[in-house]
């Protein structure tokens, strides 16, 4: 296995220079030699999950879906679009309304553009498409988080004879981004010797420059060729010029901020997705006067801050689950939702790093808070790497041959490996914002950002199966808590689909880390019996928004 | 990919002249400078598979930075205990307990290991804890599970 990364074990802390330059030198000799995934050969499908009788059409030799036929004929995806469309519809209205204050204008714009398909490539799919309101602004679609670890197709499909995939899509479960602008930008912390903050899994949404790292994130989408893959941060600003909601925009940022002199061509060119060949590696091919790609600038900043208002707005980070009206004394947990509290902040160490804004009780410590915060975050925002094993459905692991556009989203194949956090600091997205950053790659390679436990549990309807982690490994909460109850018991020197006879993966069987360097080792041998995994279980739902008391 | 292995040029010569500039370790893990006088624990082995294996301790909590590293130096003969397993764990501020916990990989079947454990903060500050020389056998390499 080609793996792009160094092991700590041989690579010294203090050399992090020479271990970039050993990465750099092995992915340009790797780039060059995809390696084809396994076959699968062990594929149980969740418990009570049934394929859906449109998707029957749409599933592959091998376990692996057409994804154009998902696209097509899903009904999550139909249901997830139909949502876009009426709450699209809504916040025009209250746009148009003449009612909003300053504040809230801000929110709508935001609201606007998130479930806006028209600012893809293709105008095919908007921001909600991958964050889907109704699964708490994360993967919705059933089908993909059994088959493709909750991984979304993007805007652009793949029309190469036989390919698979048949459409580009992303290398990671999308997070979901409720209570995302509560994350501060991210910074190394010299007292902590750590890095918080920062929005995505590998944190390198920083918000550096807007000072908001959920206002950076939502710049990353409208341009990632996997995604919605325009090919310039012009193409988002000169299709807001194009939207229904243009003059709002402009009411918003002020008259004249989309007022741009636009080359003849612009139009092809931002129907013309990022890391096409044609476009030479350009980051910026629609060509402006400086002035203009100023405002081009200005214009984008301010996209992605209306998207983080509407983010942290009370529609989508409300705090009004039944944990918080607990903590306001208006509601009472049932004695299993407290029993998985106690565990939560005691035995079971999740406040370690989900912060609930209490103490913790396990080993003797004295719970000393007295409700702190009455609104915790249920993260630290710091990142951890829980050894998850690599998830072989991930149809990225397939994406290693050029698409119609020349693009070939993942080289290497098989051998990629995630390293999260790894993956930012060495340039892998380019450079970071501080390049002595780089220095700590050995520390946090393999590292993913600590998401809000709030949420997690919320789901379109009963029998939806979710997604969990950046790969979507785990595809229940349950599974969430046994793994990280019994991770170093049932630990097997094995991919993932190769358990032994006699075991079950995800029950008696935790195939190996993708990357065993850093793993967090709070976890993995908590001791909780199967009852109190499910009294845990009970109690993250109640961290769902929406109670009414 | 010609502009991120561009990118990575450029940060691997920005880390290198840090580097010369400082011409110091950015971590300097216990084992190397914890203290003679530190708490003495007893770590157990939790379990060994064939090619991996897991350490536990437990000590009061060492506080200071609540990211910390597990550290223990292993190897085959135990005057020479040249390589080191590293894990990071956290502590929980409340906690007047702390248990550290470490995984080893790349372990040879069939194998007795020696080992010593430590921690630091994780800044590098040792915490003052040291151990006695242990030992554990891996199982050959038909036993794979690290189940006991």
């Amino acid at each position: 296995m080609s793996r792009v990364k160094v092991s700590k074990t041989l690579s010294s802390l203090s050399t992090a220079g020479l271990t970039a330059l050993a990465v750099l030198t092995i992915a340009s000799t790797a780039s060059a030699q995809a390696i084809p995934p396994p076959p699968i050969v062990d594929f149980p499908l969740p418990v009570g999950f049934q394929i859906p009788p449109a998707d029957s059409k749409c599933i592959l030799s091998g376990h692996r879906l057409d994804l154009q036929c998902i696209i097509k004929n899903d009904p999550d995806a139909i249901r997830i679009r139909a949502e876009e469309a009426n709450l699209e519809a809504q916040a025009l209205a209250a746009a148009n309304s003449g009612k909003l204050d300053p504040y809230h204008q801000v929110e709508t714009l935001g609201e606007l553009e998130i479930f806006d398909p028209n600012l893809s490539v293709n105008s095919n799919i908007a921001c909600s498409y991958c964050h889907d309101p109704m699964a708490g602004y994360a993967n919705g679609v059933s089908i993909l988080s059994v088959y493709t670890g909750g991984s979304n197709p993007g805007s652009v499909p793949i029309t190469v004879a036989h390919a698979y995939p048949n459409n580009r899509i992303a290398k990671r479960n999308p997070q979901g981004y409720t209570y995302a602008t509560y994350y501060p930008p991210l910074h190394y912390n010299q007292s902590q010797a750590d890095f918080y903050g920062g929005n995505f899994w590998d944190g390198r949404a920083t918000g550096y420059l807007l000072q908001n790292a959920a206002a950076n994130q939502a710049q990353d989408p409208p341009t990632d060729p996997e995604e919605m893959a325009n090919p310039d941060p012009a193409c988002v600003v000169y299709k807001l010029s194009l939207s229904k909601y243009s003059a709002f925009f402009e009411k918003v940022y002020g008259v004249g901020s989309l007022q741009i002199n636009w080359p003849s061509d612009v139009a092809t060119i931002c129907s013309t997705p990022e890391g096409a060949a044609i476009l030479g590696g350009n980051p910026t091919p629609v060509q402006l006067s400086a002035s203009d790609r100023t405002l081009v600038t200005k214009d984008f900043g301010e996209f992605g801050q209306a998207i983080a208002a509407y983010e942290g707005s009370d529609s989508v980070s409300p705090f009004t689950s039944k944990f918080d009206y607990y903590l306001a004394g208006k509601a009472t947990l049932t004695g299993q939702e407290q029993n998985g509290y106690e565990l939560f902040r005691g035995k079971g160490s999740c406040n370690t790093c989900h912060l609930d804004g209490r103490g913790s009780t396990l080993l003797g410590g004295a719970d000393t808070g007295q409700a702190a915060s009455l609104q915790p975050l249920f993260t630290d925002t710091t990142y951890n790497n829980l050894g998850l094993p690599k998830n072989v459905m991930l149809p990225w692991y397939s994406e290693d041959t050029p698409d119609q556009w020349g693009f070939t989203g993942n080289p290497l194949g098989f051998g990629f490996i995630d390293l999260g956090m790894g993956l930012f600091l060495d340039g892998y997205y380019g450079a970071p914002p501080d390049l002595t950053w780089a220095a700590q790659f050995p520390n946090f390679e393999g590292k993913f950002q600590t998401s809000t436990a709030r949420n997690a549990a919320k789901l379109p309807y009963q029998g939806f199966v979710k997604a969990y982690m950046h790969n979507g490994y785990l595809t229940s909460l349950k599974e969430v808590v046994h793994f990280y109850n019994t991770r170093d018991v049932y630990s097997y020197h094995v991919l993932s689909g190769h358990c032994p006879k006699g075991t079950v993966e995800k029950v008696t069987c935790w195939p190996e880390p993708e990357d065993p360097d850093n793993e967090n080792m709070v976890i993995g041998k908590l001791g909780l019996t199967p009852d109190e995994e499910d009294d845990l279980v009970a109690f993250l739902q109640t961290l769902v928004d929406g109670f009414k008391p | 990919m010609t502009r991120a292995i561009g990118y990575r040029l450029m940060i691997a010569i920005s880390v290198l002249a840090i580097d010369l500039l400082l011409l110091q370790p950015r971590l300097s893990f216990a084992g190397e400078g914890s203290s003679p006088t530190g708490a003495n624990v007893s770590p157990t082995v939790e379990s060994a598979a064939d090619t991996f294996a897991f350490i536990s301790w437990t000590t009061r909590n060492p506080r200071g930075t609540i990211l910390h590293y597990s550290i223990a130096h292993y190897g085959t003969d135990p005057n020479h205990l040249d390589l080191m397993a590293v894990s990071p764990t956290r502590i929980n501020p409340a906690q007047s307990k702390m248990v550290f916990r470490l995984r080893m990989n790349d372990l040879q079947p069939d194998t007795t290991y020696y080992y010593t454990v430590s921690s630091t903060q994780a800044d590098g500050t040792p915490d003052p804890v040291t151990s006695a020389v242990q030992q554990f056998k891996t199982r050959p390499t038909n036993e794979t599970s690290a189940e006991k």
